[in-house]
């Protein structure tokens, strides 16, 4: 009696804590792979390049030519790496203007949707509370695998075939420790 | 023992339901695109890394004049951003007056600068470093990279090691 009784507030907890953690494992899950493979790509930004021409710029000030590319004269700040190359930094691009031949390229960068957002909490940079939300969600989980192991009993259960997936879930991580470390 | 169990249970899962729902929203202000900033949002700009600590500036055109004496000195520097790491934001390019720039490198993750910071000015302080990859080290490099990229590599193409040179970085303010 007393043993269902434990085995109901198992499932009540792994029901419960897994409907509240739904909306937050999706977070970390995207996220976890988008930083995954942070090798390959910037996860967060996303830059794109544009070559204009403007014809011959020498002598041209930033503004004119932000004007001669029909973008707003408005600027943050200019740098001359040398004496052919002006590069002028605006909110969001920058252009890097070849002053004799007047070839512009013009990088942007914009931040990924969703996966920015996502990524803006699985690495913590919101730091103050959500860092104890993180905490929680983390001993959520390891309630969450707990409770997950002890939900059913017999056939399907730990005893039963549970056993093998759980030990693979163990086996896992620890061949490729094996392996790699 | 197991009602003990059970009240634990019910008792953690209430405290677990009460900490999701009454933990407050975080006050800091996010980067625009992925930086780190410990001071978001304040006037004197955004902060990264440690405090900056020392008194007076070096001219980036001094330091390059000089770069040997130089090396392992903390140095403070300022300039704009003319460029920031695309793939991971561990450094940026600071500009100085005359065109010429260094590199400020972070170990990766430990500063997130953003790609918006370009055009920003910037303070910044580090040790200056001198970098000597041998020309051993160079070849198995390069000859890596042509053997994924499927090409060719002739080890005497490279006869001298590479010098770098770089402020490692400690902490910096970019202004927004």
């Amino acid at each position: 009696m007393a043993k269902n009784r434990l085995r109901k507030w198992i499932r009540v907890i792994h029901r419960d804590l897994g409907y509240l953690c739904a909306g937050l494992t999706l977070v970390y899950a995207i996220s976890g792979v988008a930083v995954n493979h942070v090798q390959d790509w910037n996860p967060n930004v996303k830059i794109e390049r544009f070559v204009h021409e403007i014809g011959p710029a020498a002598g041209l000030s930033a503004e004119e030519v932000l004007q001669r590319l029909g973008q707003p004269p408005t600027h943050k700040s200019t740098f001359r790496p040398n004496r052919r190359t002006l590069q002028v930094f605006t909110d969001g691009s920058t252009f890097t203007v070849d002053l004799p031949t007047g070839q512009v390229q013009q990088e942007t960068s914009s931040t990924r949707p969703l996966v920015y957002e996502t990524n803006f909490l699985h690495l913590n940079h919101a730091k103050k509370a959500w860092t104890w939300i993180a905490d929680l969600f983390a001993i959520s989980l390891a309630l969450l695998a707990i409770t997950g192991l002890f939900m059913i009993k017999g056939r399907k259960g730990l005893s039963g075939r549970g056993k093998w997936f759980a030990g693979a879930g163990v086996a896992l991580p620890l061949f490729f420790l094996w392996l790699y470390l | 023992m197991r009602r003990a169990i059970i009240l634990c249970m019910k008792s953690c899962l209430s405290l677990l339901v009460a900490s999701f729902l009454f933990a407050c929203t975080s006050e800091e202000a996010p980067s625009p695109d992925g930086g780190t900033p410990s001071n978001a949002g304040q006037a004197a700009g955004d902060s990264y890394g440690a405090s900056l600590s020392a008194s007076e500036t070096t001219a980036i055109h001094d330091l390059l004049k000089d770069k040997e004496s130089f090396v392992g000195e903390t140095l403070q520097v300022e300039g704009t951003v003319v460029g920031v790491c695309a793939m991971r934001g561990c450094w940026i390019e600071i500009g100085g007056e005359d065109g010429e720039s260094i590199r400020f490198k972070v170990n990766d993750g430990e500063m997130v600068f953003p790609m918006a910071a370009k055009g920003s000015s910037v303070r910044a302080e580090g040790v200056w470093t001198k970098i000597v990859v041998p020309v051993e080290e160079l070849r198995a490099n390069e000859a890596k990279k042509a053997a994924e990229a499927g090409e060719e590599f002739d080890p005497q193409s490279i006869s001298e090691p590479y010098i770098g040179w770089q402020l490692k970085g400690l902490g910096a303010v970019i202004d927004v």
